[in-house]
């Protein structure tokens, strides 16, 4: 333990301070008992003294370049996300509200499209839009090509769905897929501006340390 | 009084001391254990302030001397300390 912690001393105090106090800070090493708690503090105080002994600009880039590569790493171990998205229109052929059978539409449709366990309902986005009777599908997945092909299913699920509700006597509806379903191409996550944030949030960071230093110098 | 920076002038304000000298008179003094890493830092930032100063030394452990500046900047400090000392003892009273 005592040699990793002149080790230690030696590896991150920087040499301008080493010429000055290294002889006698390894004396003192020598002296003291051997603890992990001396190996820390001589690490942190190391640690410190280079932040200290280093020019201003140093820390916010050394601090930006941290973030973001940390940015990048958490980048490429998070699995790519696709989303796609399809908009369906459901409108009463007698102007009656809708809004409450909407629901038992997507839920008879999900039902019968999808085996059990090949997709969880939960996982299918299912929202009114801002205009009434549009309802907005969506479904992420690490696949582009088949996060399109749930919410095809389900789009046209909906529209067999009403089909048969209508065959069995239900009040007629109106079901209308407003567009075809786009192939997403931009995953959703990891986001890209990730990388920027992590960046500027290490100089950002590195910058208070910096102002910090000074003040408390002052 | 935690500030390491108070504990080191207040162990040179009774005489020189080496590194080591000075971790253990803290101990003693105060009951905290200031490590090597923090213990040097500290000595650092004091020299540049020009409130203590190595002394020279044939030895590896090298003494250190309270400056005429550093006992002045410790009399100020302990001075405020102890006005809030006894702010919070006489507060402390019961009524």
């Amino acid at each position: 333990m005592k040699f990793a912690i002149q080790f230690a001393a030696r590896l991150i105090y920087p040499r301008k301070w080493r010429e000055r106090y290294g002889r006698e800070f390894d004396a003192l090493i020598e002296d003291t008992s051997v603890t992990f708690a001396a190996l820390i503090d001589v690490v942190s105080g190391g640690l410190a003294m280079r932040v200290r002994m280093s020019h201003p600009a140093v820390l916010p880039v050394v601090l930006g370049v941290a973030g973001a590569l940390m940015a990048s790493l958490a980048a490429f171990v998070v699995t790519p996300t696709f989303e796609a998205r399809g908009t369906i229109e459901v409108r009463s052929s007698t102007g009656t509200n809708v809004d409450s059978r909407v629901p038992a539409l997507f839920t008879a449709a999900m039902d019968r499209e999808f085996a059990a366990g090949e997709v969880s309902p939960r996982e299918i986005g299912v929202n009114l839009a801002d205009h009434a009777g549009e309802v907005q599908v969506t479904y992420a997945t690490s696949d582009p090509q088949r996060a399109r092909e749930v919410v095809q299913r389900v789009l046209g699920g909906v529209v067999e769905a009403n089909l048969r509700e209508a065959e069995a006597g239900s009040p007629p509806m109106t079901v209308r897929v407003q567009a075809p379903v786009d192939l997403p191409r931009a995953p959703l996550r990891p986001h890209r501006a990730w990388l920027t944030v992590g960046g500027l949030t290490g100089v950002l960071v590195g910058t208070m340390a910096v102002l910090r230093r000074r003040t408390a110098s002052s | 009084m935690t500030d390491p920076s108070l504990l080191v002038l207040s162990s040179l304000a009774d005489g020189d001391k080496h590194g080591y000298a000075m971790m253990e008179d803290i101990a003693a003094f105060a009951d905290i254990t200031l490590g090597p890493g923090t213990l040097y830092g500290v000595i650092t930032r004091l020299e540049e302030r020009g409130w203590i100063r190595a002394l020279d030394s044939d030895d590896r452990r090298r003494p250190y001397r309270l400056t005429p500046q550093g006992r002045q900047h410790l009399q100020e400090e302990l001075g405020r300390l102890n006005r809030v000392v006894k702010a919070g003892q006489r507060r402390l009273r019961p009524a």
